[in-house]
């Protein structure tokens, strides 16, 4: 399983890749929304966990420009906020938040519930 | 005709003219007649007067004065109109006549008597010195009233004038009538430029998305209609309105609109501050705000991931696995306490987003039940929910409502002992809800009552249930209750323990 993690804090991208590995999965990552949207339309991973507050293009705008693409479309997206961000959240939901490829989960979750919200979406669970 | 010149009939007429009649002869001035009026206005009879002169009734002064005038009349031959003389009386004293005298002349010409018509203007006079003096009296209040009256205006002037807000009035129409120097400087006109001219030609309003208001959600449109029954406020935090300058730039502005009454409505009166840097301030500190929040989840997540990671390395001891779990632990502590004071700044800032939509009460009060369900399984105690009816959906922030509801609840599972139960109850009554939660803690002394919901208060009987603890747990409630639309009061005593009620509204069935 592939999953991408597009996330501009390195101490929390390599801790969430450690925590995957261990899972089993096969990683990809990329520190900021622009590097993200490029692999995702190369790779075609399996899901991706994407941080909404990035710099450089910020996690909407990459979500937005991926919907676009064919593939985009249907890909799968979690996307990780600190849930008090709700003006950005209530902008995410703008973006084919209609339950079925873009999931919220709240980042000040443990990495076990984390993981398990991932596979709940790729159907492992 | 003939009787009417009779002598007798002549004499009579004479006798009752009602002013002085007398009659002097030409060369001595003696008086040889005088009629009634006179005898009464003298005080002498006929007989006493008839043959004798000025000389011998009046004082000299006088005398002179009447002979001077006599002299005048006989000699000139010309009638002497006399406007004012004085004449000291027997019995009445000081008076004031008119008198006319009037030559008598033979057939050749020559003065053989004088004739002299007297009116007593003495009521007269003192009627018009008096209304003389009633006239000065007057114009001398009116000078010092109206001198009184520029002071004050003068005063009132220079202190609308130096007030450093913009002052507008109006008249019941919407056209203004006033405004003072801070109106001019704010908005680029002058006095006379806008002075009688409709309030909504002059005042653009816009809104923060630089939408102009329309006029009959203007404010003084509406304290003119009568439908407000006192100040209304618009805030800059919530309404953010804008007034356009004359040179079509615009700034924030903060007003305060009043009806001006006398027993009906006249006008409006409002005052209104350009709040350009209090604006400043308020997005400098949404700024931070987003920055804290953003900046401070990395460490707090990161910290709570690597520890989670870190205790399951086979390599670590059991004292490292206990050290890392207290590190847990108070990172735990660490988050919450930030979670807390963002939310609190939210607030207080009117940063928090409110999203009000119709929620299923049943649902929310079951999930906070969920959330605190395991630290209540972790002291033993027993959570009731009690709840008549199917509850109706209601109009609120879910975010707002599940702060209160679950800062309440998990103070009543932390502040009450082991084994003991926890009843949440609700109510209909009066168009809301009433939500009760209530456990059998310690009373709240007197002391503590009065600074229950103040920031970082926290009881001292209390510290023993629980040692670390914010004091921001019911500070937040509260806001987040208000916010919601509802209030929130307790009840503590020995007989039923602790029991905080707060309120729900309903949507008025009008609405």
């Amino acid at each position: 399983m592939k999953l991408l993690i597009i996330e501009d804090e390195e101490l929390l991208i390599n801790t969430l890749e450690e925590k995957f590995l261990a899972e089993k999965f096969e990683v990809i990552k990329a520190a900021d929304g622009e590097d993200g949207l490029k692999k995702a339309l190369d790779i075609h991973p399996d899901v991706i966990l994407l941080d909404i507050l990035m710099p450089k293009i910020d996690g909407i705008t990459m979500l937005k420009e991926l919907r676009k693409d064919s593939w985009g479309k249907h890909a799968k997206v979690v996307i990780l906020t600190n849930l008090n961000d709700t003006g950005k959240v209530a902008e995410s939901m703008g973006v084919g938040l209609d339950g079925s490829f873009t999931y919220l989960i709240k980042s000040d979750q443990t990495l076990e519930s984390i993981s398990k919200e991932i596979n709940k979406v790729i159907g492992n669970i | 005709m003939e009787q009417l010149f009779n002598e007798k009939y002549f004499k009579s007429i004479v006798e009752n003219i009602p002013n002085m009649v007398f009659i002097k002869d030409a060369k001595e001035l003696r008086f040889v007649v005088l009629n009634k009026a006179g005898e009464d206005l003298l005080g002498y009879s006929k007989e006493e007067l008839i043959g004798k002169n000025d000389y011998d009734f009046f004082p000299k002064s006088e005398a002179d004065f009447f002979t001077r005038n006599d002299r005048k009349v006989l000699d000139g031959k010309i009638l002497v109109d006399i406007i004012e003389e004085p004449i000291q009386t027997r019995l009445k004293g000081l008076r004031f006549l008119h008198t006319k005298k009037i030559p008598i002349l033979n057939d050749l010409g020559q003065p053989v008597y004088l004739l002299g018509i007297s009116e007593d203007i003495t009521e007269k006079k003192y009627l018009q010195e008096s209304l003389i003096n009633a006239k000065k009296n007057l114009e001398q209040k009116v000078k010092e009233r109206t001198s009184d009256l520029s002071r004050a205006k003068a005063k009132d002037d220079a202190i609308l004038s130096s007030i450093g807000d913009g002052l507008i009035v109006t008249d019941i129409d919407g056209k203004i009538i006033m405004i003072n120097k801070a109106f001019e400087q704010m908005l680029g006109y002058k006095k006379k430029e806008i002075v009688g001219t409709q309030v909504s030609k002059i005042i653009t309003i816009k809104d923060k998305k630089g939408e102009i208001i329309p006029e009959k959600d203007c404010l003084i449109k509406k304290a003119l209609s009568g439908k407000m029954h006192d100040a209304v406020t618009s805030s800059f935090l919530i309404d953010d309105r804008y007034f356009v300058r004359k040179d079509k730039t615009c700034f924030p502005i903060f007003c305060i609109i009043s009806p001006i009454k006398d027993r009906k409505i006249i006008g409006a009166v409002g005052v209104f501050k350009d709040v350009t840097k209090e604006k400043e301030l308020d997005n400098a500190k949404a700024e931070f705000l987003s920055l804290a929040s953003h900046q401070l989840r990395t460490p707090l997540s990161g910290m709570k991931w690597i520890l989670e990671l870190f205790i399951k390395d086979k390599n670590i001891t059991n004292q490292s696995k206990r050290r890392i779990i207290d590190l847990s632990i108070l990172n735990e502590r660490l988050i919450n306490l930030v979670n807390e004071l963002l939310n609190i700044a939210r607030i207080e800032t009117g940063k928090w987003p409110i999203n009000k939509r119709m929620v299923d009460l049943n649902e929310l009060i079951y999930n906070s039940y969920k959330v605190c369900k395991q630290n209540a399984d972790m002291k033993n105690q027993k959570i009731n929910i009690s709840i008549k009816n199917k509850l109706e959906k209601v109009n609120l922030d879910q975010l707002l409502f599940e702060e209160s509801i679950n800062n309440i609840l998990s103070n009543s599972i932390n502040y009450s002992p082991k084994n003991s139960v926890i009843n949440i109850n609700v109510v209909y009554k009066n168009n809301k809800y009433i939500i009760s939660i209530n456990n059998h803690g310690p009373v709240i002394p007197k002391n503590d009552q009065e600074k229950l919901f103040e920031k970082f208060h926290r009881g001292d009987h209390f510290k023993i249930y629980k040692s670390e603890g914010s004091g921001l747990g019911l500070y937040i409630a509260k806001k987040a209750i208000e916010i919601n639309g509802g209030k929130i009061w307790f009840k503590s005593n020995r007989k039923t323990g602790t029991t905080f009620y707060f309120t729900v509204p309903l949507l008025n069935k009008n609405q």
